[in-house]
């Protein structure tokens, strides 16, 4: 049997039978979620709609891109050969570069200045390989047959790349935080042991290992005691979207106070008299009952003024009100929430209002307020319906 | 005959429109594209470097790739042109790849789509930086309204849901969701033209849709005219 989805799909491109389209309609009026793809799907269409100078751009892009192809873009050809040109050089700069700071980084364990400073690399001694006969390699090649050390670099032999780690000592930690910690080596400081994890998110495991890397004078170096900012737990966020979301939302109130209260929160008394308790029980009856609904909505309209609920309570009664013909009690809600400062559905409101005063005959009060909904809210879609209204 | 009713026959002429569903099969699985799809060999020729092709080719094309970049971005969106020629370099450039499991109509839709997500996603991170989203949306109104009943206000909202998350959700679930609810393909063909088993895609638009419900409950005047208390809650 087809889907909804398929059906939907099929639906916008006017290949829906008689029965399939019955099929939907009846999925539509049973469930919000279908109406709404439904009816995103037809906004969607009428986005992509062609316009009048389509015809002038689809000509204008052929020219543009057609124009150019012959298999591949010949501009973009280029600019990949410059780029692979200019690529290369600061690659193997950059390559050298690193490789001589790390160099300096390793050969100069005494330098203070170093605010890291690892042990000296133990180099073991490895069997020196044999060497060919002719002594073809022996000509530039200085044996290495100890363990020693690299002598440090003299200051005057230094290239100026080198004075980069040296002026950033605190950049470095971070620039070594991806390798293993330095092995102990006999006779070097011991090292202290790594603190044991603050955070258990992979993202603050990094900065803990280069941190017990390096020696302790060099994690007082400036800009060495940063720290990532712990990451707010899972539950935190959570809280702060439920709350949030339950203050306007039918969300069952044991699941929020569940969230934001934890194990150890005492067990309080639900407020069924909160604006947001209102507001759900409000939302659960319009379905069924909106007689009892709508008295719940003016009770929170009523005791709840400032609240954001109370605001939405009354642009659903305003709307209830105008749907049943009675549109001066609708006018009175929906004034009522044009009184509230930044009300998000002001343009929704004055649209109510007009409408309601177009239905009592008030004509020129009807068009005023269309007229203010232009100016106040020129893009939104009340106001395009506003400017038909009143025509050209 | 009512506004909403002549929109969708015009939709409907869109798309059934010669040069942008020509040999399309309606349901794909149950044809070979490659076989049905007279731009196939047009393409096949485009991409060896034929000129005159890729201009044909291209003109076939465009009508598409504008109503993806419009239906994405929103008819007013200043890009909408250059989305729309950005996805016809991408297109040429990606025919060597094209594999014929879905006919190029639905290739080239895929193409602007992600052109146009890219679009969505850098504007989303600008708009972090300077203004709400909401903000932006003002200032770039996504549709020219005809006269509103209410139904199609809310269907502007939802798009406009729809349309947020594309900028945010994981590039995967976005393609999935704005390739089903933006252009209209069926899973089936979704799962063709991405290459993604049937049921990554069905997982994929799962996961979207539930980022949607709670786009819908976050707002609250979706929220307020679906009545909070069916489905959407689940």
């Amino acid at each position: 049997m087809t889907s909804i989805d398929e059906l939907l799909s099929q639906r916008r491109r006017g290949a829906l039978s008689d029965a399939d389209e019955r099929r939907l309609q009846m999925a539509v009026q049973t469930s919000s979620e279908h109406r709404l793809t439904l009816l995103a799907g037809e906004a969607f269409d009428r986005a992509g709609v062609p316009q009048s100078d389509d015809a002038a751009l689809i000509k204008h892009i052929v020219r543009q891109v057609g124009g150019e192809w012959s298999g591949t873009f010949q501009r973009v050809a280029a600019r990949r050969r410059l780029s692979r040109w200019i690529s290369v050089p600061v690659l193997i700069a950059g390559v050298a570069a690193a490789s001589f700071g790390g160099y300096r980084a390793i050969s100069s364990p005494a330098a203070p200045s170093q605010a890291v400073s690892f042990p000296a690399l133990p180099t073991p001694a490895l069997p020196t390989p044999a060497l060919p006969a002719d002594g073809a390699l022996t000509s530039n090649a200085p044996a290495r047959t100890a363990p020693e050390t690299p002598a440090p670099i003299q200051p005057a032999a230094r290239s100026p790349l080198a004075a980069v780690p040296e002026a950033a000592p605190a950049a470095l930690p971070s620039a070594r935080s991806d390798e293993p910690p330095a092995p102990i080596v006999e006779g070097a400081p011991a090292q202290p042991p790594p603190p044991p994890p603050a955070a258990p998110s992979s993202v603050a495991a990094a900065p803990i290992r280069a941190t017990a890397a390096v020696p302790a004078a060099a994690a007082r170096a400036p800009g060495a005691g940063w720290r990532l900012p712990k990451p707010k737990p899972r539950a935190a966020q959570r809280t702060g979207l439920d709350t949030e979301v339950a203050a306007v939302l039918p969300l069952p109130s044991a699941a929020v106070a569940g969230s934001a209260g934890g194990p150890a929160a005492p067990q309080r008394e639900p407020d069924l008299e909160s604006a947001s308790a209102l507001f759900r029980r409000a939302n659960e009856l319009r379905q069924n009952d909106w007689a009892a609904a709508a008295a719940l909505y003016e009770r929170l309209a009523l005791r709840h003024t400032e609240s954001r609920e109370a605001g939405v309570a009354e642009m659903a009664l305003g709307k209830h009100a105008l749907a049943e013909g009675r549109a001066l009690s609708a006018v009175q809600w929906f004034e009522a929430y044009q009184r509230r400062a930044g009300g998000e559905l002001a343009a929704e409101a004055i649209w109510g209002e007009a409408r309601a005063l177009q239905s009592l005959g008030e004509t020129v009060r009807a068009r005023e307020l269309w007229t203010r909904l232009i100016e106040r809210y020129p893009a939104s879609a009340y106001a395009a319906a506003a400017r038909e209204q009143l025509g050209p | 005959m009512s506004a909403a009713r002549t929109d969708q026959l015009a939709t409907a002429r869109v798309m059934s429109e010669p040069t942008l569903e020509a040999g399309c099969p309606r349901r794909l699985g149950s044809e070979d594209p490659a076989v049905m799809d007279p731009l196939a060999e047009l393409a096949r020729q485009a991409a060896a470097g034929d000129p005159a092709a890729a201009n044909t080719l291209l003109t076939k094309l465009a009508p598409a790739l504008l109503r993806v970049a419009r239906q994405v971005l929103g008819p007013q969106h200043p890009e909408v042109s250059d989305v729309a020629q950005e996805a016809a370099c991408g297109l040429l450039q990606a025919l060597p790849r094209f594999r014929g499991e879905c006919t190029l109509v639905h290739f080239a839709c895929r193409v602007a789509m992600l052109v146009s997500m890219n679009v969505r996603r850098r504007e989303a991170s600008h708009s972090r930086k300077t203004e709400t989203l909401s903000e932006l949306q003002e200032v770039y109104p996504t549709s020219t309204l005809p006269p509103t009943p209410e139904d199609r206000l809310l269907g502007e909202r939802a798009a406009g849901a729809i349309r947020q998350l594309l900028s945010s959700l994981p590039e995967a679930q976005a393609e999935v969701l704005g390739l089903h609810h933006v252009v209209g393909l069926t899973m089936p063909e979704i799962a063709a033209v991405t290459g993604a088993p049937l049921e990554t895609v069905r997982s994929r638009l799962r996961l979207g849709r539930n980022a949607l419900r709670l786009r819908v409950l976050e707002d609250r005047r979706l929220f307020e005219v679906v009545g909070g208390s069916d489905d959407l809650d689940r």
